[in-house]
């Protein structure tokens, strides 16, 4: 398979009271096109961080991200930003709808920024992601009356709506009950099968029932890299993986 | 569907409506002043303009003793004269509906319906005047007090008197204002003049040269080098040429003052537009900190910094657009009601009322430019957040609030109530917009305070005038007063308990350029006929005072040097003092220079030893000149025994009584209130203008309480439902606002008795340097500075009153969830 991600000898460091602190400490990894991976970690060990610098929306200290061709560093601020807006769909945890503007306009509004979907089919190409996210009879309603899970699947028919080839999501089930997180799961799974690839960080164990691959993060290292079958089980980690990822198992492939 | 972007912009604005509303609202009054001001001066500048250029104005006009028209025929031929006009001026009186004799100046032309310079227009009534009648000038109908068909007395100076009817009014757009001058204008035929002065048989002759010249574009300058090469030419001819009056073509004689006014409206009015810009500055800056996380999914979502600026830019604009739909038609409205009002006071008529197109640019751009350039900087500063920023901005905004010099402060504090202290927290945790708020409403203040500083400066200034004449009435006769004739007066008028004889002349300053001379090499001041060509003279007309050796009568306030000596028994004729008007024309004369004065066809040396104050015409005083010969004074200043305007007003109308009884013809008498009088109305004028634009401002700086005030309240919305949670009653949240208002009136008051001061004294220099030629001297209103702080109060009470019911009445729940 075709390598989507690249990241070669990835830091970043923050200087604290004249010391150096790595976020994310030396990570070179590989991510092929087609993925589902989760990164999991306990608090603080460089999850977001990650993220971020894989999105652009971070600068590494050192180190290269390379996306697609794309080495990240060499795009100027304003460049990234539309770069980001065509390539990465980006899903958060508080889902971040714009709260003056409908379900649908909210979808829209994605694609009249980055200009990549002709303008006549913006409002057809907003229904069919919302049929697919199953909202279409909530397309005319403001985000502040949705429930959380209802909020977080419009956020994600909004990730889609330039038609990324990646997906980036920061706990997106942080804020939902596990019932809700399940179909959120199941919805990335859906989207994963028809092609995108798709990362996720989450301290719900549950996701990895669905993700492909497990990244586990521990001080800004990756401890542990691990490549499941989607049908495979899941007995690998018997502690909660926010508080420990200390407890490695399996192959580990970089560090 | 709509665009999103501009969608978002709608909506955004729709979220805020009320604070939206009070942004329209200011910046929809200011261009409305704006555009009021504008729009009446460019129609009022272009018509008067028009109106002047339409009479033929004359370029040149020449005082000549005698001549006929045979002069305007030959006159003609000469190169560089367009056309040529000959007018008779007669000084008379005229007897007013109320009995007095009124000044009344006569001009007597030869054919009405060919006249070919400063053209009259009919206004009412008959035209021309047949014989036996007389049209009035149509503003000096107001001062006569008369009708058409109404039979006058008139008096002219050399004695004869007679009854004409008014046979209507007309219109002569070049004259000084009639009520202004009060004066009353008056038109004749030649044939009237003839048999009033009984001058039948005799050769009719004129004494007012009126000259237009070919070329219309000449400098002042060359003008005036043209007059002196007629003035030559005539004086070769053996005409005698008193004086001759150049005139800048185009420029009607009240475009100056006209123009003075319209500047300071102007000042307040961009004011009003730039205080109106700060409310635009906090609503964008209020609702873009709100806005940051929104920003920084946009951008996640792919946004550039000019989609994201554009959104916020498009919002500007729709403020401006709306407030300019308000204020752009209202503008002309109002702006040519306002022309109506103007007018009358200046004498001439509007053909149009259209407002140029690019007066109306000008309103637009500056509708729309001023809220872009003051959004510019925070939409700007929003905008090229980096997403990781607006991340960190928005989890951080508050972070701050705890940590400045400000809370320790506020924790020594203790003695005031808690409500207090968290209100004076507050102000600081928003400096910028709390600071910019209270600039506005300090603004407003200063204004405010400075209007009514002017007034009494104004008023302090017509007391000065009034105070520096001793004397009760003021009269001048036609001819010297004999002492014969003195004695009759007395004895008619018993009031009168004391007399100083003066004399009153024309006279003319002939001074070279000092510029000139030391380009020439010439220092000598004296004039000399070879210098004469190649020095540039100026000869300013003045009006020359001639008092008794140590007269006590006049006390202006000195600018420079000193008065004569009033111990002094002796006269030092070659002394004289001139009023600070003089400055204007020669604004190089210094204390202890010598000029030139021509009196009587004389020209003799005087040595300057004083400048005074004086408002009216460039004046200057002698001592002893003529007055050491009783029998030359023309000039009577009268004392009585109380000096009330009552008592003075009556008096004058008795001794003009008994002179008309005794045959003694005046040329004209005032009492000592008369010139102040003219001068305190413009000064109300100008007062009321201060004051009602001031209202303008103030209300604007009431809008941006408001507009802060609700900000403030959206923001801290969960923070004051905590507050509520915790057993805040509605009676200290509002304790808390009010306080919060009470701070900003007070320091907006502080500060703004100490900006009043010189924006005060700005204002009194300018004013008097545009109507009277030295500054006025500041005189400070003490109420004013105390008044203003409890209206501040009220103001910022007035304006907080809504946000403070509705934080009372917001349930804690909503407060609670409230993001
Ligand atoms: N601007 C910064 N300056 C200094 N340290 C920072 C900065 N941003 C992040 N860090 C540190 O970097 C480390 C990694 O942070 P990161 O947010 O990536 O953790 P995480 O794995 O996402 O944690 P969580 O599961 O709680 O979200 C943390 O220790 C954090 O304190
Ligand atoms: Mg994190």
């Amino acid at each position: 398979m075709k390598k989507i991600i690249t990241l070669k000898g990835l830091s970043k460091s923050y200087q604290i009271n004249q010391e150096t602190f790595f976020a994310v400490n030396h990570i070179n990894l590989d991510i092929e096109q087609g993925s589902f991976v989760s990164i999991i970690g306990k608090s603080g060990s460089g999850k977001s961080t990650l993220m971020n610098l894989i999105s652009g929306i971070d600068q590494a200290t050192t180190g290269e991200v390379i996306i697609d061709g794309v080495e990240l560093s060499q795009l100027k601020t304003s460049q990234l930003d539309i770069w980001r807006g065509k390539n990465i769909g980006l899903v958060f945890q508080f889902f971040q709808l714009i709260p003056t503007l409908t379900v649908i306009e909210n979808i829209v509004l994605a694609m009249d920024f980055c200009k990549v979907i002709p303008k006549k089919q913006r409002i057809e190409r907003a229904k069919e992601l919302l049929i697919k996210v199953d909202l279409l009879d909530k397309a005319q309603l403001f985000p502040s009356i949705l429930s959380g899970g209802e909020k977080q699947r419009v956020a994600i028919a909004r990730a889609l709506a330039n038609d990324p080839p990646i997906i980036l999501a920061d706990e997106p089930t942080g804020n939902l009950d596990s019932v809700t997180a399940k179909t959120i799961f199941n919805l990335f799974a859906t989207l994963n099968a028809q092609g995108k690839t798709i990362i996720l960080v989450s301290h719900d164990r549950d996701c990895l029932q669905y993700t492909k691959q497990t990244i586990n993060i521990s001080d800004g290292k990756i401890i542990e890299h691990r490549h499941d079958r989607k049908s495979a089980e899941t007995e690998t980690i018997d502690e909660d993986t926010t508080n420990t990822g200390s407890k490695v198992k399996g192959v580990k492939y970089c560090a | 569907m709509l665009n999103t972007l501009w969608l978002k912009t709608w909506r955004d604005l729709w979220q805020n409506k009320g604070r939206s509303t009070l942004v329209i609202l200011s910046i929809a009054l200011s261009t409305f002043t704006l555009g009021v001001i504008l729009n009446s001066y460019a129609i009022l500048s272009r018509e008067m303009t028009q109106d002047y250029l339409q009479s033929n104005p004359t370029a040149i006009s020449f005082s000549i003793d005698k001549f006929s028209r045979s002069l305007l025929t030959k006159l003609e031929l000469r190169a560089a004269i367009g056309k040529v006009d000959a007018r008779r001026t007669v000084h008379a009186e005229i007897k007013t509906q109320s009995g007095q004799w009124q000044n009344l100046l006569l001009f007597v032309l030869n054919d009405y319906n060919d006249i070919k310079l400063d053209v009259l227009e009919s206004e009412q009534g008959s035209w021309p005047p047949k014989d036996g009648e007389i049209l009035i000038e149509r503003q000096a109908m107001s001062v006569l007090g008369g009708q058409i068909n109404d039979r006058v007395n008139i008096k002219t100076g050399a004695g004869f008197s007679t009854q004409l009817t008014i046979a209507g009014s007309t219109h002569d757009v070049g004259l000084a204002q009639a009520e202004w001058e009060n004066i009353v204008y008056g038109y004749i035929s030649e044939k009237t003049l003839t048999s009033i002065e009984n001058s039948m048989g005799e050769q009719f002759y004129f004494n007012q040269l009126k000259v237009s010249l070919k070329d219309q574009n000449l400098s002042l300058e060359q003008m005036t080098e043209v007059a002196e090469g007629i003035q030559s030419w005539l004086t070769e001819q053996e005409y005698q040429v008193k004086r001759f009056n150049v005139a800048e073509v185009g420029e009607h004689p009240h475009a100056n003052i006209t123009g003075g006014m319209f500047m300071i409206q102007k000042v307040f009015a961009l004011l009003c537009c730039l205080l109106s810009a700060v409310l635009v500055f906090n609503l964008m800056s209020a609702m873009l900190s709100k806005h940051i996380k929104q920003i920084g999914v946009m951008k996640a979502l792919g946004a550039s910094n000019k989609q994201i600026s554009g959104i916020y830019y498009r919002g500007v604009i729709i403020l401006g657009l709306t407030a300019l739909a308000i204020s752009l038609p209202s503008a002309i409205v109002v702006g040519n009601r306002y022309v109506d009002a103007l007018t009358p006071m200046m004498n001439f008529d509007i053909n149009s009322y259209q407002v140029p197109f690019w007066i109306l640019l000008i309103q637009i751009m500056l509708g729309i430019g001023i809220p872009l350039l003051s959004a510019y900087l925070p939409i700007k500063k929003a905008s090229h957040m980096s997403i990781r920023e607006t991340f960190i901005e928005y989890e951080s905004s508050d972070q701050h609030a705890g940590q400045s010099w400000f809370s320790h402060l506020n924790l020594k504090l203790t003695f005031l109530s808690h409500p207090v202290r968290l209100a004076l927290r507050n102000c600081v945790r928003q400096k910028g917009r709390f600071l910019l708020t209270t600039g506005v409403l300090m603004f407003a203040a200063a204004l405010l305070m400075a209007s009514f500083n002017i007034a009494s400066t104004m008023n302090k200034v017509i007391s000065v005038e009034r105070e520096s004449k001793n004397w009760g009435v003021e009269v001048k006769f036609q001819q010297a007063l004999s002492d014969k004739n003195l004695q009759t007066l007395l004895k008619a008028v018993p009031d009168i308990i004391a007399v100083e004889r003066f004399k009153r002349i024309g006279a003319t300053i002939i001074e070279q350029d000092p510029n000139d001379a030391i380009q020439q090499g010439v220092i000598s001041s004296s004039v000399n006929k070879a210098n004469a060509r190649i020095v540039k003279l100026h000869k300013v007309q003045v009006t020359l005072t001639d008092l008794k050796v140590n007269s006590e009568m006049l006390n202006h306030p000195l600018i420079d040097g000193r008065w004569f000596d009033k111990a002094s028994t002796s006269s030092k004729i070659n002394e004289i003092v001139i009023s600070q008007m003089v400055l204007k024309h020669l604004p190089y004369l210094e204390i202890g220079m010598t000029i030139d004065i021509e009196i009587l066809a004389n020209t003799r040396p005087f040595k300057i030893v004083g400048i005074v104050q004086n408002i009216g015409m460039p004046s200057i005083y002698s001592n002893g000149y003529f007055t050491n010969k009783a029998t030359l004074a023309n000039g009577l200043y009268i004392l009585a025994n109380d000096h009330s305007e009552k008592t003075l007003k009556q008096l004058s109308v008795e001794i003009g009584e008994a002179a008309e009884n005794n045959n003694m013809a005046l040329s004209y008498k005032s009492t000592a209130w008369d010139g102040a009088d003219v001068v305190a109305g413009h000064f109300d004028i100008i007062f009321s203008l201060m004051l009602l634009l001031t209202v303008i401002i103030i209300f604007i700086a009431a809008n941006g309480i408001l507009l802060t005030m609700t900000t403030n309240m959206l923001e801290r919305t969960r923070e004051t439902g905590v507050l509520k949670a915790i057993g805040a009653s509605g009676r200290e949240l509002m304790t808390m606002i009010f306080s919060e208002g009470c701070l900003m009136a007070v320091l907006a008051w502080l500060f703004a008795c100490i900006l009043t001061i010189p924006l005060s004294y700005g204002v009194a220099y300018w004013l008097g340097m545009l109507t009277i030629q030295t500054p006025f001297p500041l005189t400070l209103e003490p109420m004013i500075f105390i008044y203003t702080l409890p209206l501040m109060i009220m103001v910022t009470t007035l304006a907080s009153l809504i946000p403070m019911l509705s934080i009372t009445k917001q349930p804690i729940r909503e407060a609670l969830i409230y993001e």
